[in-house]
């Protein structure tokens, strides 16, 4: 009975983790999770640092994933990746720091539509729900 | 059962995620606009950010590679080079940084 019950629980959380899983990942390319400036600096300019802190947990993000996946246990983490994990952090609040020390590093400057690597852009859209 | 569905879920959040956020690149929907330039507006290329973009890539490839070539499903680690190299990249770049809004701050 017991058994059962711990059963159905097991089941039930990890559909509701599969849902809204699924559901940030559907706003997210539907646009109503807005992540237009998740690597833009307050004065909505493209910041170097952020850039390369969402590349390096996106990275050790699939690399444990693909190591629990081989062992089935989770691996220990390596000082040398963490330190990584921490340059890159501190690298990015202290340039947030330094942003911010500046009127014109929160002022959002007139600037064209977003451009992307492939030069489209999202258009027609207000400054809402901006990811900072 | 349970454990498959875990596996396929993670999978495919994980990889929802990075597919999400690399498109919204590529279209661009995330705003990417002076990335490599300076933030003083005047459209010029930034070395700093280059020698970083440039150390970032060169050390995730290795990792990837890394990580691809792994037998014993050991996290592999960095060694002290590359987070020397990473560090005196990041260094540089937040010393620029930093020169360059205490320039303007000093102009004002």
């Amino acid at each position: 009975m017991v058994n059962s019950l711990a059963s159905w629980c097991s089941l039930l959380a990890c559909l509701f983790l599969a849902a809204v899983g699924f559901a940030v990942v559907v706003m997210i390319f539907t646009g109503r999770i807005d992540l237009r400036y998740l690597v833009s600096e307050a004065n909505h300019e493209a910041s170097m640092s952020r850039f390369q802190l969402l590349i390096f947990t996106f990275v050790i993000a699939i690399a444990l994933f693909r190591l629990v996946e081989l062992k089935n246990e989770f691996p220990e983490i390596p000082n040398g990746i963490l330190t990584l994990l921490g340059i890159s952090a501190s690298t990015y609040a202290v340039g947030k720091g330094i942003s911010y020390s500046d009127k014109e590093g929160i002022t959002p400057r007139d600037q064209p539509p977003p451009s992307g690597l492939l030069g489209g852009g999202r258009q027609g859209q207000g400054e809402e729900g901006q990811a900072h | 059962m349970l454990i498959r569905l875990l596996h396929l879920e993670a999978l495919g959040i994980l990889y929802g995620l990075v597919a999400a956020v690399v498109y919204q690149m590529f279209t661009g929907q995330i705003n990417l606009h002076g990335l490599l330039l300076h933030k003083d507006g005047s459209g010029r290329v930034s070395p700093e950010r280059i020698q970083l973009l440039v150390a970032t890539i060169a050390e995730i490839a290795r990792f990837l590679g890394a990580i691809g070539t792994t037998q014993n499903s050991v996290m592999p680690d960095i060694n002290t080079g590359w987070l020397y190299l990473l560090g005196g990249s990041s260094s540089v770049y937040v010393m620029g940084k930093a020169w360059k809004t205490w320039k303007a701050n000093r102009n004002h």
